[in-house]
């Protein structure tokens, strides 16, 4: 920006020394013009020709400037110089006419700007032209013009200074509502969530809101932190603890079928306190993953397809019958934006609750459907299900005992996904989740 | 087997260890990623177990590298990372399975059956498994030592199933492996096949198990 308002002073500052000039060699020119028709008017034919006598005023007017020279020269068409100096520069084709002809060149070691002006001379059988050459040393008349540019220079500093003064000074009025906010920002406690305090001018209400609006998000973003750590230390502190006494009470135990027992137990709580800390962990993924991994568009089928191809392998070891259908024509593409990792917890979390909770031989049915501009996945179960009273309350943290957070988790996921999640029941008694996606256009992946 | 788990928690390693010396392997264990790999150089394992964060090199630099070598040694990660991001990295750069800490011993145990299965009788042209024994070469299975008679196309699915234990295979990935590409076999062709394979090795320890909508996997029942 310094740049280009320099580019401009520079040419402004070229302009005006243009002017400067211009204006210096008018008036200038005047007294050059003034003293060449003094001196024309006091030519004549007499019997021996064209003679001048030079008035004496004429000289002085343009001796005015005291330290320039004065040249001059009178001469007749043919070039017989009549008075003057005989060998003062020409400039090249000059015809004489009556008009003045003004011309600059070097002369005699300083720049001198010539005039010559021409006048027919009749009479007495004679007809000439005489013509009077005028030069004048540039020296008064530069002087002149760099005085002007330099007053008219020191004007536009001065109007460009006051201008900026102007600026600065609307630029800070028109801030100082951002000022007020960025100090209510500074000087803020990392645990202070109130809102900051609106101020007018009105256009930085809306801003104000914004950050308004921010601070709440993270407010709610830090208590859901809060409530989620506290459910953790409570829930793994709870379960190591009890881990912990089973231990302890098998090495007291002095009868070993006793003993034996302790252990078992052991082991049971150790595996349940591992699933608790699997989901926590997925929970916590999930919900960090909603705030940093932006949706990809998306197959469902074809991703439900992989992540279940993949579960399975864990659970091979329960007798359990495992399907995926769906109501797609085979070469029907139906695009969801969707985070793969999400979809596969959710999955995971569905089939770990169905075996968890039901009893051999489990059956575990997907489903993708679609309907208009919906596209559905529906995970069947032949397990307990749940009462449709505790629908709601099953889907948050820690409500029930049993379910533990796999419900939950699912729930994250669906909301992640601005997907509807339906709870009810399957064909075969059990508990049917169904997440109900939007579609988005299709086309090129 | 000859096993390698390369571990740096001690007292999983012992648990881990101890596991498969009951299942009558021979395992050697190291702490150190750097060490681990300059023995992998020097010495062949039938399968190699590994953490991925390990001190020294980790677990996805050793895998790398070993690769980069040309050594072909199944290899079963362990990792605490349960993002499957991780995983992919691991099975995209040659890992042949993976499990997500904290193991399950007896699912580590099975894992680690699958994957040297998975080989085993590639060199000896014998594949043993309980009371089945499959001789590539002569293409015989026997349950009990009785004969169960497959034909031409039941033994190549079983060594495909056999090649890729507790991997989910679709009908058309069996369909390209079994039948040649102008033969164009219909769908329930394949099945038809699995189903008679299935009835053939039932007795056995093997389990064909059917995925309606996504294809079959093989798995060996708990011994």
């Amino acid at each position: 920006m310094a740049v280009g308002f320099a580019i401009i002073l520079v040419s402004i500052a070229v302009g005006i020394w243009s002017y400067a000039r211009d204006a210096a060699n008018h008036s200038y020119d005047r007294l050059l013009s003034g003293a060449a028709f003094a001196i024309l008017e006091r030519t004549l034919v007499t019997p021996t020709g064209p003679s001048v006598e030079i008035p004496y005023s004429a000289l002085e007017l343009i001796g005015l400037a005291e330290s320039d020279r004065v040249f001059y020269r009178i001469f007749t068409a043919n070039g017989k110089t009549l008075t003057g100096s005989g060998n003062l520069p020409q400039p090249e084709q000059y015809k004489p006419t009556d008009q003045p002809v003004f011309f600059d060149t070097h002369y005699s070691g300083e720049d001198v700007r010539f005039l010559l002006q021409g006048r027919f001379l009749a009479g007495a059988g004679y007809g000439d032209w005489v013509v009077v050459q005028i030069g004048q040393t540039r020296i008064a008349r530069d002087a002149f013009a760099r005085e002007m540019m330099i007053n008219a220079i020191a004007l536009l500093l001065l109007v460009t200074a006051i201008g900026l003064g102007f600026v600065w000074f609307g630029i800070n009025r028109a801030l100082s509502p951002l000022i007020g906010i960025e100090r209510q920002l500074r000087y803020r406690e990392p645990t202070d969530f109130s809102p900051i305090q609106i101020t007018p001018p009105r256009e930085v209400a809306s801003l104000t809101r914004s950050i308004n609006g921010l601070i709440l998000r993270h407010k709610k973003s830090l208590d859901n932190a809060q409530a989620f750590i506290a459910d953790v230390a409570h829930q793994t502190r709870t379960s190591l603890g009890a881990l912990q006494g089973l231990l302890e009470s098998a090495s007291r135990q002095s009868d070993a079928d006793q003993q034996q027992a302790r252990i078992k137990q052991a082991e049971e709580q150790a595996q349940r306190t591992i699933r608790l800390t699997n989901q926590l962990l997925s929970h916590a993924m999930i919900i960090h993953r909603a705030d940093n991994t932006p949706l990809a568009r998306k197959v469902l089928i074809d991703v439900v397809r992989t992540a279940f191809g993949d579960i399975i392998r864990d659970y091979l070891k329960y007798d359990t019958e495992f399907s995926i259908e769906s109501d797609l024509a085979p070469d029907e593409q139906v695009f969801v934006m969707l985070d793969e990792i999400g979809i596969r917890e959710a999955l995971r979390n569905l089939v770990d609750n169905a075996i968890k909770h039901g009893k051999a031989p489990h059956k575990i049915d997907i489903l993708v459907r679609k309907s208009d501009e919906k596209c559905h996945l529906i995970v069947d179960d032949n397990g307990p299900g749940i009462d449709v009273g505790k629908h709601a309350s099953v889907l948050e943290r820690f409500s029930s005992l049993s379910t533990g957070l796999g419900l939950a988790i699912v729930n994250a996921v669906a909301e992640r996904h601005h997907a509807e999640l339906i709870l009810g029941q399957s064909p075969a008694g059990g508990l049917r989740v169904e997440m109900v996606f939007p579609v988005v256009e299709g086309g090129q992946e | 087997m000859r096993i390698l788990l390369i571990e740096d928690n001690e007292t999983l390693a012992e648990t881990i260890m101890d596991r498969l010396h009951a299942d009558g392997h021979a395992i050697d264990c190291e702490h150190d990623g750097e060490l681990a790999n300059d023995l992998l150089r020097h010495k062949q394992f039938d399968l190699v177990l590994m953490d991925v964060n390990l001190p020294g090199r980790s677990g996805f630099e050793i895998l790398r590298s070993m690769r980069a070598r040309g050594d072909a040694t199944p290899v079963l990660i362990l990792t605490a990372r349960s993002e499957i991001d991780d995983r992919l990295i691991g099975l995209d750069g040659g890992a042949d399975d993976y499990i997500v800490k904290p193991v399950d011993l007896r699912e580590l145990a099975a894992r680690c059956r699958a994957l040297i299965r998975r080989r085993s009788g590639v060199a000896s042209n014998e594949f043993r498994a309980g009371n089945l024994v499959f001789d590539r070469a002569s293409k015989v299975a026997t349950i009990d030592g009785r004969d169960i008679e497959l034909r031409n196309r039941e033994v190549q699915l079983l060594e495909i199933f056999i090649g890729n234990l507790q991997r989910v295979l679709t009908k058309e990935d069996l369909a390209d492996k079994v039948y040649s590409f102008d033969e164009a076999p219909s769908m329930n062709a394949v099945e038809q096949m699995v189903t008679r394979l299935r009835k053939k090795l039932s007795g056995g320890p093997i389990i064909l198990k059917t995925i309606r909508g996504l294809g079959y996997i093989a798995h060996i029942a708990d011994e």
